[in-house]
């Protein structure tokens, strides 16, 4: 590594990958998938270096503000005694703390298998056939080569979880980064998940730092395989504070009949760019994307999509919207390629922001290929404001403006997360987005949360 | 009679423009408590621009006049604040709120409007009942309350749901914008069954209507013309009917004699 990269930021990060690599003998090498896999990372990266506001993929988000400060990977053994009560519902956790696994948090549950990523790395034997078969191994569906922060990801290849959904688990599966520091923290983790045919799943991934001081980076990469007739719901919670950054890059890739369910709510993070790919491999898959942002200040929120309709008679369909106050910015970019083989596809889009400032920004950008067909495609995107006559028409019956503002931002807002399965995480999620919409409009200090039960009515 | 009372609203010489175009030109109006007024007239004459500024829209400019409800300023009212203070708008065109129940709009509005008087939100069983009563008033069933706020309703199901509003916030002045327009006869019923028997309960309604025939139903104590943003004429309900008779032309015509002004027209 030259001097020049080491002033680059992140770059810094990445001189313990190169010593194992150097340090490795071409045997291990040889054998060894995922040192190769970081090899690959770090070639990646050397090409491409980190994206800029040059790179059509990450044309408005900035991310120099966020990459800058001098972040340290995790160091040491660091262990949280106890899982902090954030959800109201009981999980099975799969929790890191500062970066690190935290398997004394993890009691054996049933119907799902979890093997912790750095303990494999770890045993250095391992034969890379991750989960079972070779199909289902770390980097078979993100590839370094296909974006920055995967190479980077695939580079600090160490921490992370592999889990494999052999039967229903009784609760949700707890996927989450929970961070303490005074120095500013990347974490680096990267998940495999594995439902078997006909299993039923809820996984929650959520980023969380307790840190008031210094930021947290999160660079995470999972990979998701559904087999036949399996269901997943993954629910993506960014609703944490302000020094919590990240870039979340998904795929998953369905067999015959397979579902899958996302929901993300952006609320809270400084900074979060979720890159998402679903591919349809197999007829009758079916996938939904769910996202909502609410954001404030100067928070940042990225959702590129791309659903990839690959086999007939499959279905997506996507619903994005936002609320984007002060000088916030949320961008939303929702790809769907439909192959020629995709006959009988319905695919679906709908983008609705409403912008409460002068200085908020929204970018909105559809894109549909279709070689197919005998397709049903239908897309759409809004950018608007409250609908004033909606607000005056409130007030007549005795709203205040605030409540009537907040009234109709909930209604807008809650279409995203209305059908959430969890009832008691949808209703915590509800309490929160009206906490924070009654703080956008300003409301004056001294109303309660009573009149806000109308949310859940 | 009503001597002793003090009116309910008094409009004074009110005029109005909206986007330099002057609409309003030199309105009176006094409602007492327990009168009902209804105000006839041509398309464009003002009499919805008389609604909207009495309920307290905003792209309106007062030029001149003062308005009194039940004795205090309503022009320095907000909206909501003339709702707790009683005073209700039945629009001539109800506004769609998506994904908003009629449940939770009624009883956000009806706690909002009782806090404001310094009253306890109001208890869910006494809710579920008034509401309920009004929607059968209204000849609606308990299934339309669960829908959201006008999306989907058709013509008639919106006007209704206004006069169901109406039942359930109690105003004490109700001014009931061409609610008649866009009913068949059989809604048209039992909006103003509905209009009558809430009378009382509300004290005062102002009727806004292009046509005679909701006042079949609803009998008007005084009638008013208003023709060119201003009253011309007031009388008693025999009024509606001559007007209904002779139609709005020959209003005009009396009008423009009446101000002897030459005609500039053929």
């Amino acid at each position: 590594m030259t001097n020049l990269q080491e002033t680059k930021p992140l770059m810094h990060l990445l001189s313990a990958t190169f010593d194992s690599l150097q340090s490795a003998t071409p045997e291990q090498l040889a054998h060894n998938p995922f040192l190769q896999l970081r090899k690959q990372g770090l070639d990646a990266l050397a090409r491409t270096g980190l994206p800029t506001p040059r790179d059509e993929e990450w044309k408005y988000l900035n991310l120099a503000p966020y990459i800058r400060h001098p972040y340290q990977l995790p160091a040491g053994k660091e262990s949280l005694s106890h899982l902090p009560q954030i959800l109201p519902i009981t999980t099975i956790p799969v929790v890191f703390f500062n970066g690190l696994f935290q398997p004394h948090l993890l009691s054996p549950a049933h119907g799902v298998t979890v093997t912790s990523l750095a303990q494999l790395l770890d045993k250095g034997s391992h034969d890379g056939t991750v989960l079972g078969e070779q199909e289902h191994s770390i980097g078979q569906l993100l590839s370094p080569e296909d974006d920055p922060f995967v190479a980077l990801n695939a580079a600090l290849l160490h921490q992370g979880a592999l889990l494999h959904i052999t039967q229903n688990p009784s609760q949700p599966i707890y996927l989450a980064s929970i961070t303490q520091s005074d120095q500013p923290l990347f974490v680096n983790l990267r998940f495999a998940i594995r439902l078997s045919t006909g299993t039923a799943a809820t996984v929650i991934l959520d980023l969380r730092t307790l840190s008031k001081t210094a930021p947290t980076f999160h660079n995470i990469a999972s990979e998701i395989w559904l087999e036949t007739e399996s269901a997943l719901t993954l629910i993506f919670l960014q609703n944490d504070t302000a020094q919590n950054y990240g870039v979340l890059t998904t795929r998953i890739a369905q067999t015959a009949r397979s579902r899958s369910r996302l929901y993300t709510v952006t609320a809270g993070n400084g900074m979060v760019r979720n890159t998402t790919s679903v591919q349809l491999n197999e007829p009758e898959a079916e996938t939904v994307l769910y996202g909502l942002s609410v954001l404030r200040d100067t928070e940042v929120a990225d959702h590129h999509t791309a659903v990839e309709h690959l086999a007939p008679n499959c279905q997506s369909s996507e619903l994005y919207k936002s609320i984007v106050a002060d000088q916030a910015t949320n961008i939303f970019n929702g790809k769907i390629f439909v192959h020629p083989e995709a006959q009988q596809t319905n695919a679906y889009q709908s983008n609705h922001n409403i912008l409460l400032s002068d200085d908020a920004r929204v970018y909105t950008k559809p894109q549909l290929e279709i070689f197919a067909d005998d397709v049903r495609c239908t897309h759409g995107a809004t950018v608007g404001q409250l609908p004033q006559e909606a607000v005056f028409y409130l007030r007549t019956r005795g709203l205040p403006e605030t409540v009537a503002d907040v009234l109709l931002l909930h209604a807008f807002a809650g279409e995203v997360y209305e059908q959430l399965p969890l009832e008691p995480l949808r209703a915590w999620i509800d309490q929160q987005l009206s906490h924070r919409l009654f703080d956008i409009v300003d409301l004056a200090a001294d109303r309660k949360l009573v009149d806000l039960q109308f949310a859940t009515s | 009679m009503h001597n002793a009372k003090q009116p309910l609203l008094v409009i004074e010489n009110l005029h109005v423009a909206v986007d330099d175009k002057q609409i309003l030109k030199g309105v009176d109006l006094t409602i007492y408590p327990g009168e009902i007024h209804a105000i006839m007239g041509p398309n464009g004459s003002g009499k919805s621009t008389l609604a909207a500024v009495l309920a307290g829209r905003e792209d309106y400019t007062i030029l001149q006049g003062r308005v009194f409800f039940d004795g205090k300023d309503l022009l320095e009212m907000s909206p909501e604040e003339r709702a707790a203070a009683g005073l209700f708008l039945a629009f001539q065109y109800p506004v769609e709120i998506p994904g908003v129940s009629m449940l939770t709009f009624l009883r956000t509005a009806l706690n909002e409007i009782r806090k404001s008087n310094g009253e306890e939100p109001i208890d869910t069983r006494t809710f579920l009942q008034r509401v309920r009563e009004a929607a059968q008033l209204l000849g609606l069933g308990n299934d339309f309350l669960q829908r959201a706020v006008n999306v989907g309703f058709s013509g008639g199901e919106k006007k209704r749901n206004e006069i169901l509003q109406m039942a359930v916030l109690r105003p004490k002045l109700a001014i009931l914008d061409e609610t008649d327009s866009g009913l068949d006869i059989d809604a048209l019923k039992i909006v103003a069954n509905a209009v009558n028997s809430l009378f009382g309960t509300i004290q005062s309604y102002l009727i806004i209507t292009h046509y005679q025939r909701l006042l079949n139903y609803i009998e008007p104590d005084y009638v008013h013309v208003m023709y060119d943003g201003k009253i011309v004429r007031s009388g008693d309900k025999t009024l509606a009917l001559e007007l209904e008779a002779k139609g709005y032309d020959w209003l005009r015509s009396e009008t423009l004699s009446s101000i002897e002004l030459p005609s500039t027209t053929t």
